[in-house]
């Protein structure tokens, strides 16, 4: 059971939220090409290790949060809010795997 | 139009009451109520309006704590958003809030979507355990506490109302009987009274 | 005195002035309060109480505790019938009404026993070898044989009347196991000021320690861990549970515990639960489980009367109840001299004492000294005996043989096992120290660290100083640095001299590794013989460590057996993975109260009571229930169906509508948000106004659709459907939160603030007008088709919509939901005049088939909007969400299947939806369906059987043309005709009136 720390609402059981994908997608200018936008839709990344993720927090806040957490471990390393940059702990150069 | 009357989510309130009197040998471990005059108004603050109307309502616009006035409680729901709970009617509030607020935010009528009960007595803080999963030990939340969680499968609006400790949860209308069967089936080990404010 | 091996010395868990009366198989027996079935039955000179898995041998209980592999019960009778039960762990109360499992016709003939004859055909992987062939025999011959063979117990067949509940708890420090090191733990962490659960899974603290041979502080070891507890109890800031299993440990140190909080009861008191599942949410985790005693691997180790050492003890200390009146020791360790001395304090005649070591320890000498024959380089050999061991041949270590002794009882002990199953589960692999013979944890992962036995370490002082230090670090990790956690006790003991390893005393007869699944030493040989060789296939070949007990007393003999085999080091062999739970748990226990009436949480719209007092049957519809159809006195489902929508097209009828999704929408750019999501034009709507609106999802397939209202210049109303408006809602939060947070766009769930009811047909206008008298003019003037209004009705805000879902004259009321039995009984007493019915579901499904509107079966998530012929309403003017990708040539291919509208003209009574479309009915397959029928109903518009279909090519391919629609089910294809899905009034000109 994931421990989700929702900035507005603090530490919560994963059960208030529901995942919903990869956060590292952006939408394309709604001008893109159709290519642009099938890529933004479907083609996703399938990572072992760190990721970040949107997760819903339905049943708290109903903010959409991002995560940075790893696949692999489960271990979360950062959450912020939907407009929020986040970096993984990779690719900060730290020493986490 | 014979009489008029609004009916209670729960249906016949008296009834209700009759039926689950009393429960359980001695004291009571729990006491439920049904508040029947809980105006709910949920306010929202528009882009960048946020800290304004915090100030204008004198409203808390951090999470997690409730901010209360006389005449009303406001409970952060998420930024830039409030439940806004009062015991004069909903129109009056929603009206009063509108004003004072202005052209900063606004209004939505929420007292009909909600059922509010009240747990109180020695066993309240053991009987939310039964339900909630989050940690209301008096060491980390106090009165004034507010979060919005899951109890039983159903969304609830959770405040903190006394250190004692009482809550007030408030769950959708439609919810409301399903609620009350986990609720008064779960409390039956404490023993419970029940009655409606 | 309640059984003839009762002992006056210990008992400390029985009361002996409380006698309770219980049975096995039907003999009747007296025990103590606080006796185990286990320890009562042995009290009453009762060794046989169970038969095992595969070869029906005769078993008596192996261990005192949890890890039990042998004595397994069925509890309990009817209803509460409970298979699978361990008797060290059934707590006796009066009336318990325990049965042994497995053995047909009684546990001292056992006809399956027979099965040993036929062990040669049982060994390792029979499993795959066997019931092979021929294939035919598999369901009718070796499925029952199987099942009557391998199961366990039998499961109730009546529901379960009692309850099962789910509790959620919070901690600083969360200690498992309330032996020393974890009473030291949280006496340490308690004092230092942090929040602490301590959970125990016996009915009593104290674990290992033997009141006859261990001290602290002076004291015997019982007086300290009384003491122990009355501090505990003492700090608000600390709760101990016991009877309380901790069986998972899950991600971000969330654990599972199973609390038997009527188990030791005839039944639960009024208003508990039997059991109580609680989920575990701790900063730190200190395990101090303790660990698990190893059988000596020898011919016939399974013989009943044959224990373990440390069970021994606990039945001796905790019960007063001796196994036997004669024991045999046959120890590698010092433990065995524990239980010696426990049982020399009972005044239990302790025949001899055999240690594999050659050297006498110093507990040896001790145990000389206190006059016991100890023999030193001696291992069993063989035990004797029938249904319970008479003698055992013992053998020296150097393989010559020795005496034989007579005994009733032998307790061994083959050194203990750290108990590395909870540490396991977060992913710790457990690493191998020689020295103690035992696996340990390796270098936590999660916040936790452990403490006492399960760590390794099994001196008294040691385990005393390290749960206290593991309770300060513990306690320090979550802030509570400054806190003042006392001192550890101390103890006054001998050195410990290491066990030696003895993984197999020479035998060739039956010698037991698993009890629980009958697997033996050769049966590793032999797996490892065939190949399986990797640690994690020999467990699956042999069914080694697989049964209930997870093979707690039998995992590190059987990786050491298959090291033996492979000729190289345990460590090379390593551990398998162990997974939750720890020990069995109900699924009752998991369900909680999720069962019955409360699985899910039923919502009732607020004018449920008016469905209920006309009659209503009512239907699932996701949460909600929803009205389904109004029945008259003896009238069948469709003719209910089918009078209620004609009698709406004829005077008027009154719909439930609440469950559908509402959503306030406000901010100055609400407009260009819902523009953003609608596939159609919002900017141009003017308030006062309603618009029917169509959204995709990115991927350009339709999502939902509904009516939205504009109410005030920034201020809008949508509905959605019913099934999708969670969806939408977390769409749109989505949309404003992550797309376009720039928007001013602000908005909540109205669903439940306002109720509604749809009003339809000719007289619809006449009975509101009267329903609503003076509050509102809903002339067609003030009040066009698709206006909206609100008004104040009896003090509360109304919503009035001119919005039709049926094709006639409609309107859509919404009040407070508090208002909606008030508004339904106003429009009801308006309506006796005017002919005005309920109508449910079914009916309005009617209604909206013969307008050829889509609803939910026509929304299935792989239509697009020109499919459900609704492509003209996307908006070339503006983006929006789908937009690009409904553009893809694959979405706007001409050969796609779209809408049309099905008439049954013959070769059937009815239409059935699902049904596929064909051109020849005597090829029907998918090559040659044309489509698919999705929704159907017996229209009284038309006067005939209609549906509507998704067609390729729709209806310019087909319009006019006869298809066959094909269902393999009924195995029938009637002949059906397409045409334009607007059946009734095409013009839509009754809406208008």
């Amino acid at each position: 059971m994931h421990q989700i720390d929702c900035p507005w609402c603090g530490t919560r059981d994963e059960a208030e939220f529901q995942y919903q994908g990869d956060a590292t997608v952006q939408r394309p200018k709604p001008d893109a090409d159709e290519e642009t936008f099938f890529r933004y839709v479907y083609a996703r990344e399938n990572p072992k290790g760190w990721h970040v993720e949107w997760w819903h927090h339905v049943a708290g806040c109903r903010q959409w949060i991002k995560v940075v957490r790893n696949t692999l471990t489960h271990e979360i390393d950062s959450t912020g809010g939907p407009q929020s940059k986040l970096t993984k702990p990779d690719e900060k150069g730290g020493t986490k795997s | 139009m014979a009489e008029f009357e609004t009916v209670h989510p729960l249906g016949d309130l008296d009834q209700l009451l009759a039926d689950h009197a009393h429960h359980g040998e001695g004291a009571p471990g729990v006491q439920l109520s049904i508040r029947t005059q809980a105006a709910c108004v949920q306010l929202f603050s528009r882009k960048g309006r946020h800290e304004d109307v915090a100030k204008a309502l004198k409203l808390n616009a951090s999470p997690g704590v409730a901010s209360a006035s006389k005449s009303h409680t406001a409970l952060p729901l998420s930024p830039g958003q409030w439940m806004v709970t009062s015991n004069q009617s909903a129109d009056r509030l929603a009206a009063k809030l509108q004003a004072k607020i202005k052209d900063m935010g606004y209004v939505s009528q929420q007292g009909d979507a909600r059922v509010c009960f009240r747990i109180a007595g020695p066993s309240a803080r053991d009987l939310m355990a039964r339900g909630c999963r989050l940690d209301l030990d008096e060491s980390r939340v106090g009165t004034g506490f507010c979060a919005q969680t899951n109890m039983a499968q159903v969304g609830v609006l959770l405040h903190q109302i006394s250190d004692e400790p009482a809550y007030d949860l408030y769950v959708y209308a439609g919810f409301a009987r399903s609620f009350f069967h986990w609720l008064s089936h779960t409390a039956a080990q404490f023993g419970y009274r029940i009655d409606k404010l | 005195m309640t059984g003839v091996n009762r002992v006056s010395v210990g008992g400390s868990r029985i009361d002996r002035s409380k006698e309770v009366r219980f049975t096995f198989d039907g003999q009747s027996y007296t025990g103590f309060e606080g006796d185990t079935l286990a320890s009562a039955l042995l009290a009453n000179g009762v060794t046989l109480m169970g038969r095992s898995f595969k070869y029906h041998r005769p078993r008596g209980c192996l261990t005192a505790g949890s890890e039990e592999p042998n004595a397994i019960v069925e509890l309990r009778s009817g209803a509460r019938r409970e298979p699978n039960t361990r008797a060290t762990m059934a707590e006796l109360y009066n009336g318990l009404d325990a049965q042994s499992q497995n053995r047909f016709p009684s546990l001292k003939f056992d006809i399956q026993a027979i099965n040993q004859l036929l062990s040669p055909f049982l060994t390792a992987g029979f499993y795959y070898k066997t019931f092979m062939w021929p294939s035919s025999f598999w369901e009718p011959v070796y499925e029952k044989f199987i099942r009557k063979s391998a199961g366990l117990g039998k499961a109730a067949t009546q529901a379960d009347p009692d309850t099962y509940e789910h509790s959620h708890g919070h901690c600083d420090v969360l200690v498992v196991g309330a032996g020393i090191a974890g009473l030291s733990a949280a006496l340490s962490a308690g004092r230092s000021g942090a929040r602490v659960i301590l959970v125990e899974e016996q009915v009593a603290a104290g674990g290992m320690t033997s009141t006859a041979t261990d001290f602290i502080d002076g004291k015997p070891s019982d007086e300290w861990v009384a003491q122990a507890l009355d501090e505990l109890a003492g700090m608000a800031n600390v709760t101990v549970r016991t009877r309380t299993t901790l069986f998972g440990y899950y991600d971000h140190n969330v654990l599972a515990a199973l609390e038997r909080v009527s188990d030791h009861l005839e039944v639960p008191e009024a208003h508990q639960p039997r059991q109580r599942l609680w989920t575990l949410r701790a900063g730190q985790v200190v395990l101090a489980c303790g660990s698990h005693e190893r059988a000596m691997v020898f011919d016939n180790n399974d013989m009943p009367g044959v224990m373990l050492s440390g069970a021994v003890r606990a039945f001796v200390e905790r019960y007063g109840a001796a196994p036997g009146k004669r024991v045999v020791v046959c120890t590698n360790n010092d433990d065995g001299y524990k239980t010696a001395a426990s049982l020399h304090k009972a005044g239990v005649e302790i025949v001899a004492i055999t240690d594999a070591r050659a050297e006498p320890s110093p507990a040896a000498k001790l145990a000389t000294a206190a006059g016991m024959k100890v023999q030193c380089g001696v291992i069993p050999h063989k035990a004797k005996g029938r249904h319970r061991v008479s003698a055992i041949a013992l053998q020296r270590t150097d393989g010559s043989s020795a005496e034989i002794i007579e005994c009733d009882c032998v307790a061994m002990s083959n050194g203990y096992s750290p108990d590395v199953h909870l540490v396991s589960q977060t992913g710790v692999a457990p690493v191998w120290r020689e020295d103690i013979l035992g696996f340990v944890p390796d270098t936590p992962i999660r916040k936790e660290r452990s403490a006492g036995a399960c760590k390794g370490t099994f001196e008294l002082n040691a385990c005393l100083q390290e749960g206290h230090q593991a309770g300060c670090d513990a306690a320090e990790a979550m802030g509570f640095g400054s806190g003042d956690p006392g001192s550890a006790g101390t103890a006054d003991e001998e050195e410990i001299t290491a066990p030696l390893a003895l993984w197999r005393c020479p035998g060739k007869g039956k010698a037991f590794v698993d009890f629980q699944n009958d697997v033996t030493a050769k049966d590793i040989q032999l797996a490892h013989q065939e190949g399986f060789v990797s640690v994690e296939h020999a467990k699956r070949y042999t069914t080694l460590g697989m049964a209930t007990d997870q093979g707690k007393t039998s995992n590190v003999n059987g990786i050491a057996l298959l090291a033996e085999a492979r000729g190289e080091p345990i460590p090379d062999v390593g551990t398998t993975r162990f997974r939750p739970p720890y020990s069995p748990v109900a699924i009752g226990a998991f369900a909680g109260h999720e069962r019955g009436m409360e699985f899910q949480p039923v919502r009732r719209t607020a004018m449920h009571a008016c469905g209920e007092k006309l009659g209503a049957v009512f239907v699932e519809a996701g949460q909600w229930l929803r009205p389904q159809y109004y029945p008259k006195p003896g009238e069948g489902v469709m003719e209910a169906i089918y009078r209620e929508s004609e009698q709406v097209r004829k005077t008027a009828g009154i719909c439930d509508v609440s469950t559908l999704g509402k959503i306030e929408i406000f901010g100055e750019d609400a407009g260009e948000f819902l523009n953003r999501l609608y596939i159609n034009g919002w900017k141009m709507l003017a308030p006062g106004k309603a618009r029917y609106g169509l959204m995709l999802r990115e991927d350009g397939y339709v999502f939902d659709d509904g009516t939205t209202s504009r109410l005030a210049d920034d201020h809008y109303f949508m509905t959605t459907t019913t099934a999708n408006a969670a969806r939408v809602l977390a769409h749109m939060e989505h949309a404003s939160q992550v797309l376009w947070p720039d928007l001013d766009v602000h908005f909540c769930s109205a669903t439940e603030q306002w109720c509604g009811v749809a009003v339809a047909g000719p007289n619809a206008r006449a009975i509101l007008a009267k329903a609503f008298g003076d509050a509102i003019d809903i002339s067609n003037e003030e009040l066009p088709f698709m206006g909206v209004r609100e008004f104040k009705w009896n003090g509360a805000t109304a919503r009035i919509f001119r919005i039709s879902f049926s094709g006639e004259l409609a309107f859509e009321v919404n009040v407070p939901w508090s208002y909606g039995e008030a508004m339904w009984d106003a429009i009801w007493d308006a309506g006796q005049d005017h002919g005005l019915i309920a109508y449910g579901t079914e009916a309005l499904s009617v209604l909206r088939i013969e307008k050829g509107h889509v609803a939910g079966n026509e929304l299935d998530g792989r239509t697009t909007a020109a499919d459900m012929g609704l492509g003209k309403m996307m908006s070339s003017k503006k983006p929006f969400i789908g937009q690009k990708m409904a553009a893809r040539d694959g979405m706007i291919d001409p050969q796609r299947a779209t809408l049309v509208g099905v008439k049954l003209k013959s070769g059937a009574s009815r239409l059935r939806g699902g049904a596929h479309l064909v051109a020849d009915k005597n090829i029907a397959n998918a090559e040659t369906s044309l489509g698919w029928i999705t929704s159907v109903c017996d229209s009284p518009a038309m006067g005939c059987w209609i549906g509507l279909a998704y067609v390729r090519g729709g209806l310019s391919e087909h319009d006019g043309k006869i298809l066959y629609a094909a269902n393999p089910i009924y195995e029938e294809s009637p002949a059906v005709e397409i045409c334009s899905p607007h059946f009734f009034d095409p013009k839509g000109e009754r809406l208008h009136g």
